[in-house]
């Protein structure tokens, strides 16, 4: 059964209704991570910010990057790098740990299991493949657009800025596509017992198979966080030159933790949604 | 079952986390954090400056002289610190890359300051802290060079002339040329001979010019025969050196470095962009020696027409003016001109003499009000030009030949005003000599005695090598022996003795002063 669209509203309106802050702390890891880079960022005239933010954009992005206004001009870029990274990394070990805390409220017999924990631990190897993978293939789409997109969107579209926000509405449709195939990938690893591969290989057929119920979804609990990414990406320079360089960095903290909740809403409803069907079954 | 540490392994994390941060402060002082933060508050603060600059220009496209010293203050209150910070640590010891980096953003502040102070007439401000910034440089010439320039523009402009010219020669020597960047801009060093020579031209020493551009040809000459030059900086030595050659009517060797100069430009593709000049010169050659200049006209005006962005296109529709009116083909000569200042009005120089040419061809051809018109818009669009000193006094030329003394009275007026007007604007540089020399011309002929005095004393204030000062020196003499000023015309001319003796004039000179003392 690959769900309906009615019983994916459901989960996400219960997603909404039942936040816990202790089921979104272990995203709080990944916010941490990524405030304290624009923490650093946002004082990079101190020793210690250029020793943080500093050196991370320098061996993201080069020299350039730690200059003053050219550090905060191309913050969208760097940023959009640390966020990836702490993502795979620190997501890796919190999306496990968020989906087990939905399902043993779901279904609190679970927690119970002696083989709970591990599993949930072990759930981390999936996850961080099926992030990595995510991650990869919208790199490898940001090339297209970089390469082939702009030009085509050039050809069709009227206007500087009606351009940029037709290529990074696509580019981020894409992008989010790519993630909504992959989002199974650590509610499996942690609902079954099987190995890395097979978590894998079972959480891409699950997401192939929700796919036309669960990304309008995505897309929708995302929208706050995308309204301001869109802002950011397409009038970045504009805010950087036209206001206060640092404003761009100031719109990035409020982004990361829009974001983060933004994921938590996800995940939760997606564990709701995979948790209906096989119970269901 | 879970237990709570396994429940909640996040809060380890941020603990680590926590751990890494406090670690930060004990490390930073490792590597250069430290000097990159130093370089990031200085770089902010400029931007500061920067962006106070830009809302000032945009409340009053041309603020005023407080103004620009009050934005002055703002870049040299953001290097301040740092400079003070690497004049410190620099004491006995070769500099780090980033320390070098930081010298090259204290450069730029530094750089900012002293156009500000160029702009708002106080360039005395700017030299000295240019002169700081050399010492402070330690041999970087990629911030000395910079500095170097400023010094010399500056004493330019304090009417330091001779001072700006061994500032200039001394870059000469220090800094070999660059090659030119992606644009084909040439190295500013590579003008320096040139600059010199027009130098000396303005203040009208005809024979240091003269000297000045055989030392220039032996400079370019040393240079593209010394070798080792990128074909783009050969190319660029070898034009400088034909147009050495070219103004010394040295006509069988300009042709011979001419050919060289083309045969250079046609084998190395990227240097098509000097096809245009090299084909302008080469008309030019010829023009020199031919009478009908039929041919000549049509190859310059079809040059302009090919190459109308080249740099060469103003100059070359100018030269086919000039052979046309010289030709007698008035009409042609006049749509020429004209085309010049509407085509290429950024061209001050050559466009203000256009509409001078103009107008005269318009006077000639008994179209007085057009030609007026004319002249009277050329110091109000180009202040800083030879023409905007000539037009005011051809409109006095005109009611002179006209034989209307009323009409001559109101003109010499009016041209005594736009005069009065451009010293204000800018009275230092060496081409208010020129308009200082107009304006004493318009109060002798008005009679006001007592303010052209106060111009002669101007001029040997301001110009005191010009050759229009040694002819203001005599006027001044004349007017103030007609007042009955007799010690003051003696002072007049004992400096004319003391400060031109190589001028023609002088026993005449000695024989007036014979006369007065007697």
């Amino acid at each position: 059964m690959a769900g309906s669209f009615k019983t994916a509203g459901i989960c996400a309106n219960a997603a909404f209704r039942s936040f816990s802050f202790s089921e979104c702390a272990p995203l709080l890891t990944i916010l941490a991570a990524q405030w304290i880079f624009l923490v650093g960022g946002l004082n990079l005239g101190t020793a210690w910010g250029m020793a943080i933010a500093g050196s991370v954009a320098q061996g993201l992005v080069g020299e350039a990057a730690i200059e003053y206004p050219g550090f905060l001009e191309l913050l969208p870029l760097t940023f959009s790098y640390v966020e990836s990274v702490t993502f795979i990394v620190l997501g890796a070990m919190a999306l496990p740990y968020l989906t087990s805390h939905v399902l043993v409220r779901l279904k609190p017999s679970l927690g119970a299991s002696p083989t709970w924990a591990r599993r949930v631990r072990s759930a981390m190897i999936p996850t961080f493949l099926a992030l990595a993978i995510a991650f990869l293939l919208t790199y490898v789409w940001q090339l297209f657009v970089a390469r082939n997109l702009l030009r085509i969107v050039a050809a069709l579209v009227q206007g500087g800025v009606s351009r940029s926000v037709v290529t990074w509405l696509v580019s981020v449709a894409i992008g989010y596509a790519i993630t909504t195939i992959l989002i199974y990938v650590p509610v499996i690893a942690v609902s079954k017992s099987v190995g890395a591969i097979q978590a894998v290989r079972l959480g891409v057929t699950e997401g192939f198979d929700r796919f036309a119920t669960t990304y309008p979804f995505v897309l929708l609990l995302s929208l706050p966080a995308l309204a301001i990414q869109l802002v950011v990406q397409v009038g970045g320079p504009l805010i950087v030159r036209g206001t206060r360089p640092e404003n761009i960095a100031y719109l990035l903290i409020f982004y990361a933790l829009v974001s983060t909740v933004a994921t938590y809403f996800v995940w939760s409803m997606v564990t709701r949604y995979y948790h209906a069907r096989t119970d269901a079954e | 079952m879970m237990t709570r540490r396994e429940q909640h392994p996040w809060r380890r994390s941020l603990g680590v986390a926590c751990l890494l941060l406090a670690l930060v402060p004990a490390v930073q002082g490792c590597g250069d954090a430290a000097r990159r933060a130093d370089r990031y508050r200085l770089q902010q603060g400029l931007w500061e400056a920067y962006r106070a600059e830009q809302a000032a220009t945009l409340l009053d496209a041309t603020p005023d002289s407080t103004t620009r010293l009050t934005l002055r203050l703002k870049y040299l209150g953001a290097v301040e610190g740092a400079s003070a910070a690497l004049r410190s640590t620099a004491m006995g010891r070769p500099r780090s890359a980033i320390e070098r980096r930081l010298l090259q953003v204290i450069s730029q502040g530094e750089i900012e300051a002293a156009r500000l102070a160029h702009a708002a007439g106080r360039p005395d401000l700017a030299l000295d802290r240019c002169r700081a910034l050399v010492e402070l440089a330690e041999g970087d010439t990629s911030v000395t060079r910079r500095a170097d320039i400023l010094i010399a523009g500056s004493l330019r402009r304090m009417g330091r002339f001779e001072e700006a010219i061994d500032a200039m020669k001394s870059m000469m020597v220090r800094y070999p040329p660059r090659p030119p960047d992606s644009t084909g801009v040439e190295d500013f060093v590579l003008s320096l001979p040139i600059m010199i020579v027009d130098l000396r031209k303005e203040l009208g020493d005809e024979r240091g010019a003269g000297l000045e551009i055989q030392a220039a040809e032996t400079y370019y000459q040393g240079l593209a025969n010394g070798g080792g030059l990128a074909p783009s900086l050969e190319a660029q030595v070898r034009s400088r050196w034909v147009h050495t050659l070219l103004e010394q009517k040295k006509m069988p060797e300009a042709m011979a470095g001419l050919d060289s100069l083309e045969a250079l430009v046609t084998r190395v593709a990227e240097m098509s962009p000097m096809i245009p000049e090299v084909r302008y010169t080469r008309i030019k050659l010829r023009s020199m020696s031919e009478r009908d200049h039929s041919a000549s006209i049509e190859a310059l005006e079809r040059l302009a027409f090919v190459f109308p962005a080249s740099p060469v296109a103003p100059r070359a529709l100018f030269d086919a003016a000039v052979l046309s009116e010289r030709s007698n083909r008035a009409d042609e000569a006049r749509q020429t001109y004209e085309a010049v200042a509407a085509r290429y009005p950024q061209a001050s120089e050559l466009a203000s003499m256009a509409i001078l040419r103009q107008a005269m061809l318009e006077d000639r051809a008994g179209r007085w009000e057009k030609s007026k018109t004319l002249l009277e818009s050329i110091p109000a669009r180009f202040p800083r030009t030879p023409a905007g000193a000539q037009a005011p006094i051809s409109v006095v030329e005109h009611y002179v030949r006209a034989g209307d003394k009323a009409g001559v009275q109101i003109a010499l007026r009016k041209a005594a005003d736009s005069y009065v007007r451009m010293i204000r604007s800018d009275s230092t540089s060496a081409g208010a000599a020129a308009v200082r020399w107009n304006l004493l011309r318009c109060y002798s002929e008005l009679k006001d005695k007592d303010l052209a005095l106060k111009v002669v004393d101007d001029m040997t204030l301001h110009h005191p090598k010009s050759i229009l000062t040694a002819r203001a020196l005599i006027e001044g003499a004349n007017v103030a022996e007609s007042k009955g000023l007799k010690g003051l015309a003696l002072s007049y001319l004992s400096k004319f003795l003391r400060d031109f003796p190589d001028a023609p004039q002088i026993p005449g000179i000695r024989d007036r002063i014979k006369r007065l003392t007697q």
